[in-house]
C-alpha cells in the first residue's frame, strides 16, 4: 500500500480537524516537533530534529496538577494527537520508554508496581507516523542498535519514500484504523518491504559512526574501575546528552507559586548529570562527581536497563555525540570501556 | 491509587516537640487515611514550596493519624517546621515495599535506630506491639548524638512495658543527666561489651529465630552491617530501611537509584544481603 506525498501532506493536514498534529517544524537554525498550524513549515528535510520526539508524549515541562481553593486539581486531559515525521532512532526511543512507563514485567523479577499516568494517557491517544531516513548525520548509529534507517519499531505507520510516493508499513492496530478511517487516500501497489530494504541499505552504506555495543551488560565489572575518570574526562555535566537522549526519562516535579496556598505543578525534564541532581538534604551525595555521574549514565543505557527489560536504552540517534561541548564520543566510550573488559 | 502522583489534601492535626530540629506531626487526609505495610513511606508537601518523602511512623492498625518524624534540613522541612495544627498540607502515597510483616510472624526482632532514622523502623516495631502474641522476644537499641537528640523520649518508656521487650538507648556523646549507655548503636552487638544485646548473645545465640530491622544514618547502616557480619548473623534475616533523594516516590523520576534498583520503589528495605550486592549502597 502506498501514498502520493503530497496526498500524505493533504491527509495530515485534514486530520488537524481531529487531532493536535505534532511534526518537524524549522524555527531559525533548529527543527523541532511543534504543534502544527500550517502544514507548509512541516520540514521533513532536516534528519535529526534537536529535541527527540518523545516530547511529544513526555513535554519538557507538563503542569500535571494544580492546587486551589484549598483542593487538588488534576491537569485536564490531552487531546488526540498525530506525531508525524518521526525518525525510526526517535520511534525507537519512545518504545524503549514504554518498558518503564508503563510498568512492563521486569526481567530481573523485581516488582513495578506504577505506570505513568500522564505517560499512558498521551501515549494512547497519540498515533506515530514515522519515515524512513535517505541520508545519515555524521553521528547517526542506529543500526548498531537492533534498528535502522528504515526500520519501524515503535511506529504506528513507517513511511518508506519511494519516488513520489510513500511507501506503507503497517505495525499497530491503531495505524491500521486511521488507514482504513482514510482508506481513499491511500493505493494499492508497490511492495512496502523491498522499497525498505532498498532506503535501509542505501541510507546504511553512508553511516560512518558506529557503536560497539557487543560488552552491553557487562560494564558492571568496571563499576569500581578509574577508567570512568578517562571516559568522562572534559565532561561539565552540562547535560546537554541527556535533555536531548530519547530514551532519558528523569524528570523532576516542581510547584510554581500562583498564591498563598495554591500551585501549579509541573513535571520537568531533568539530568542524572546535574549535581543537586541526587544530592540529599543532609549534604550528603551518593554521585558526587563528574566520573560517578557519567557512570551512571552510561549505565543507566548499557547495563541497568538491559538488566530490567533485556534491552540497550540507546537507539543511537547520535545526539549525545553530536551536542557534547567537550566533544565526548559515546563511540569512543564503549571503545574505551569494551578495551578494559 | 491510579495516580502514583497525584496527592491529597491533609490537616496538621496535633505537633509534637522531639528534639530541638525534629518535631512529629499527626496528620489526617481528607479523604481518610489509606492503608499501608509497616515500612511504606509517604510524600507530603507544602503547595507552591514542594514536597518530600517522609516515613509513615505508626502502625496501619492504627492510623486515624499518619505520624510523620520530621528534621527541619531542607526548604520543605523548614516550611513544615513553622506551620500549627489546623495547616492544610498535600499527602500522597503510600509508596515502597516497607517490612515483611508476615514473614517476621513468630520470630524475635532486635530494631535499631540512629537519630531520626528510628520512624522509619517505628511502625514495624508498633505493628509488632500491637500483634504482640505473633510475634516473639522485642528488644529496641536506640542511638542519638546527645541526650537532647533523642526522639519518642516518652513513647519509648510506654513501649518497654509492653510484655518481653527491652529497650536500650545510648548516645554518642553523654552529659549530667545521661545515666544510660555512651557510644554508638554497634556497640550492643559488640561480644566484649557489658551490655551488649541479650537478644542475640543470651536468649538466640544461635541467630535461629531472629530478624534485625534497622534504620540510621547511612554510616552507622554500614558499620552496623559490617558488624553484624562479624558475630555471624545471617544477612538474609536483616532488613534495612535506606534513604536517598526522592521525587515522584513511585520509581518513575530517576534519582534515587542505586545500580538498577530504585530505593523508592524496590525499597525503602532491603535485606543485607540486596545491600552486599549492590554496588556502593553507601
Amino acid at each position: 500500500m502506498k501514498i502520493k506525498k503530497e496526498k500524505m501532506l493533504s491527509l495530515i493536514d485534514e486530520s488537524r480537524k481531529t487531532h493536535v498534529v505534532y511534526a518537524p517544524q524549522k524555527n531559525g537554525a533548529v527543527t523541532n516537533f511543534k504543534k502544527v498550524e500550517d502544514i507548509k513549515s512541516i520540514d521533513l528535510k532536516t534528519v535529526r530534529t534537536a529535541t527527540p520526539a518523545k516530547e511529544a508524549v513526555f513535554p519538557q515541562t507538563e503542569l500535571i496538577y494544580k492546587v486551589e481553593s484549598d483542593k487538588v486539581h488534576q491537569a485536564d486531559a490531552s487531546k488526540p494527537a498525530i506525531l508525524f515525521g518521526v525518525r525510526p532512532c526517535d520511534a525507537r526511543g519512545i518504545q524503549v520508554l514504554d518498558n518503564f512507563f508503563l510498568a512492563r514485567d521486569r526481567k530481573d523479577g523485581g516488582k513495578q508496581p506504577f505506570e505513568d499516568p500522564y505517560w499512558k494517557e498521551k501515549r494512547d491517544k497519540t498515533l506515530i507516523i514515522a519515515i524512513a531516513c535517505e541520508k545519515p548525520l555524521s553521528t547517526c548509529a542506529c543500526s548498531s542498535l537492533g534498528i535502522h534507517p528504515a526500520s519501524e519499531a515503535g511506529s504506528d505507520i513507517l513511511l518508506v519514500p519511494e519516488g513520489d510516493s510513500y511507501q506503507l508499513v503497517v505495525s499497530t492496530e491503531k495505524g491500521k484504523a486511521f488507514i482504513e478511517a482514510n482508506k481513499s487516500m491511500f493505493e494499492d501497489g508497490g511492495d512496502a518491504k523491498a522499497a525498505q530494504e532498498k532506503v535501509k541499505k542505501a541510507c546504511e552504506s553512508m553511516m560512518i559512526f558506529k557503536l560497539d555495543t557487543s560488552k552491553a551488560g557487562q560494564y558492571m565489572k568496571l563499576y569500581e574501575s578509574p577508567i570512568w575518570q578517562k571516559v568522562s574526562q572534559g565532561c561539565i555535566s552540562c547535560g546537554v546528552c541527556t535533555f536531548f537522549c530519547p530514551t532519558c526519562h528523569c524528570f523532576e516535579m516542581r510547584d510554581r507559586k500562583t498564591g498563598a496556598v495554591s500551585c501549579d505543578r509541573d513535571k520537568c525534564w531533568d539530568s542524572c548529570h546535574f549535581t543537586v541532581y541526587s544530592l540529599e538534604a543532609s549534604g550528603h551525595n551518593p554521585r558526587p562527581d563528574v566520573a560517578a555521574r557519567y557512570r551512571n549514565k552510561i549505565l543507566d543505557k548499557y547495563q541497568y536497563h538491559m538488566t530490567l527489560y533485556g534491552e540497550i536504552a540507546c537507539t543511537g540517534c547520535g545526539r549525545c555525540s553530536d551536542l557534547c561541548p567537550s566533544g565526548i564520543s559515546l563511540s569512543e566510550t564503549l571503545k574505551t570501556l569494551g578495551g578494559a573488559l | 491509587m491510579t495516580n502514583p502522583y497525584l496527592p491529597e489534601m491533609a490537616t496538621i492535626e496535633k505537633i509534637e516537640q522531639e528534639t530541638p530540629n525534629i518535631k512529629t506531626f499527626y496528620i489526617k487526609r481528607d479523604g481518610g487515611n489509606f492503608d499501608y505495610n509497616p515500612g511504606q513511606f509517604c510524600i507530603i508537601g507544602v503547595p507552591g514550596v514542594g514536597d518530600c518523602s517522609i516515613s509513615i511512623g505508626n502502625t496501619p492498625t492504627k492510623r486515624e493519624h499518619l505520624e510523620l518524624t520530621i528534621m527541619k534540613v531542607g526548604a520543605v522541612t523548614e516550611k513544615l517546621h513553622g506551620m500549627k495544627v489546623g495547616d492544610r498540607v498535600t499527602l500522597r502515597g503510600p509508596y515502597g515495599n516497607g517490612f515483611p510483616k508476615d514473614a517476621l510472624k513468630g520470630m524475635n526482632i532486635s530494631y535499631m535506630a540512629g537519630g531520626v532514622g528510628f520512624s522509619a523502623i517505628s511502625n514495624m516495631l508498633t505493628y509488632s506491639l500491637d500483634k504482640r502474641s505473633d510475634y516473639g522476644k522485642i528488644e529496641i537499641l536506640y542511638g542519638a548524638k546527645t541526650p537532647a537528640d533523642q526522639v519518642f523520649k516518652n513513647k519509648i518508656f510506654e513501649w518497654a512495658k509492653v510484655k518481653d521487650v527491652e529497650v536500650k538507648r545510648s548516645c554518642d556523646k553523654g552529659d549530667s543527666t545521661w545515666k544510660e549507655d555512651v557510644g554508638v548503636v554497634g556497640q550492643y552487638y559488640d561480644p566484649n561489651f557489658k551490655n551488649r544485646s541479650r537478644l542475640l548473645f543470651e536468649i538466640d545465640p544461635g541467630f535461629k529465630n531472629t530478624a534485625i530491622v534497622i534504620s540510621g544514618p547511612p554510616v552507622m547502616i554500614k558499620f552496623t552491617l559490617i558488624g553484624l557480619d562479624k558475630i555471624g548473623f545471617p544477612k538474609d534475616k536483616i532488613f534495612a530501611s535506606l534513604e536517598a533523594r526522592m521525587n515522584c516516590g513511585c520509581g518513575k523520576c530517576g534519582r534515587c537509584n542505586v545500580g538498577h534498583n530504585y530505593v523508592c520503589q524496590d525499597g525503602p528495605v532491603f535485606t543485607s544481603a540486596q545491600i552486599a550486592a549492590m554496588p556502593a549502597a553507601f
